[in-house]
């Protein structure tokens, strides 16, 4: 290079652009971009609250409601549908869409059976498939409930 | 100035790599997408990562940064020891549970129990922070 620097100043042939630097810098931020970002797909996470003193759960004589019992199913020919099933006299579609209308209708504000943080346990069965829990999770979540818990001794 | 800037950008890219390589132990899973979601981005804070691997045909374990359980009734005990040492050190730390779509309840639950456990053993003064991970559906 410098040889061909001083060839081209003693021939008075002007300045000459030196590519290799040039290169390198562009080659560095591609890389750096690609670095950079991010391929993997968004995490996001629902929050939960595991109370962990007295014993562990939560007394049920100390509620001042009697919790809403979402129990999920393992359902279809293979095991991987879900059967919804709410306790008490609710009539519910079971699935997690009916679950999910069922909450919007009665919580309020836009419905009057339950206010926002009436406690709700979601009760699945072992073989349930864990993306039919985060299904009903986030039903009740959508539906604007903000005590929802998930039985973990059954 | 070309080498100085070189090197400036030689030592970014290598502070980055170092930083992803530090946080990035954990397991590529296929997460729950739930449709329209109601999750929130993952706040800022100390979090103790639980992934649940599939482990052959039937078996399955929980991954930690530096640790490898196997999913049975031994490994929650073991689970549940390591989360509350870690609670111990940091009292506000969540515990994120991060398991592909198809992983049954019985493999989850225990998880979930053992970070129970753990916030009971570490006489932490709250309920134990849970994240439940799940990932954005692009077309949502």
């Amino acid at each position: 290079m410098r040889t061909r620097g001083r060839t081209n100043r003693r021939s008075g042939g002007g300045l000459t652009l030196n590519m290799a630097p040039l290169i390198d810098v562009v080659f560095l931020l591609l890389m750096y971009f690609m670095v950079a970002t991010d391929f993997s797909p968004a995490e996001e996470v629902f929050r939960l609250d595991l109370p962990a003193l007295d014993g562990g759960r939560p007394d049920p004589l100390e509620m001042l409601d009697e919790p809403l019992r979402v129990r999920l199913a393992a359902a279809g020919a293979s095991g991987d549908a879900v059967r919804v099933i709410v306790d008490g006299p609710w009539d519910v579609t079971p699935s997690v869409r009916g679950l999910g209308e069922f909450l919007t209708e009665s919580v309020m504000p836009s419905g009057m059976l339950f206010v926002a943080d009436h406690p709700i346990i979601i009760d699945p069965t072992p073989h349930v498939a864990w993306k039919h829990v985060v299904d009903a999770f986030n039903a009740a979540v959508a539906a604007g409930c903000t005590n929802i818990t998930l039985e973990t001794s059954s | 100035m070309t080498p100085l800037i070189d090197v400036v950008f030689l030592l970014i890219v290598f502070f980055v790599l170092v930083s992803r390589i530090v946080d990035e132990d954990r397991p590529r899973l296929d997460l729950p997408a739930p449709v329209p979601a109601a999750t929130l981005i993952s706040p800022p804070g100390a979090k103790i990562i639980v992934s649940i691997v599939a482990d052959g045909s039937a078996a399955w374990r929980y991954h930690m940064p530096g640790a490898d359980i196997p999913a049975d009734a031994a490994g929650a005990d073991a689970l549940a020891h390591i989360v509350a040492e870690s609670l111990q050190r940091d009292p506000e730390a969540a515990v994120q549970v991060r398991a592909g779509q198809d992983t049954p309840w019985e493999v989850v639950a225990p998880v979930l129990e053992a970070a129970r456990v753990a916030g009971r053993a570490a006489s932490i003064p709250h309920p134990v922070r849970v994240q439940l991970a799940t990932t954005r559906n692009q077309g949502a």
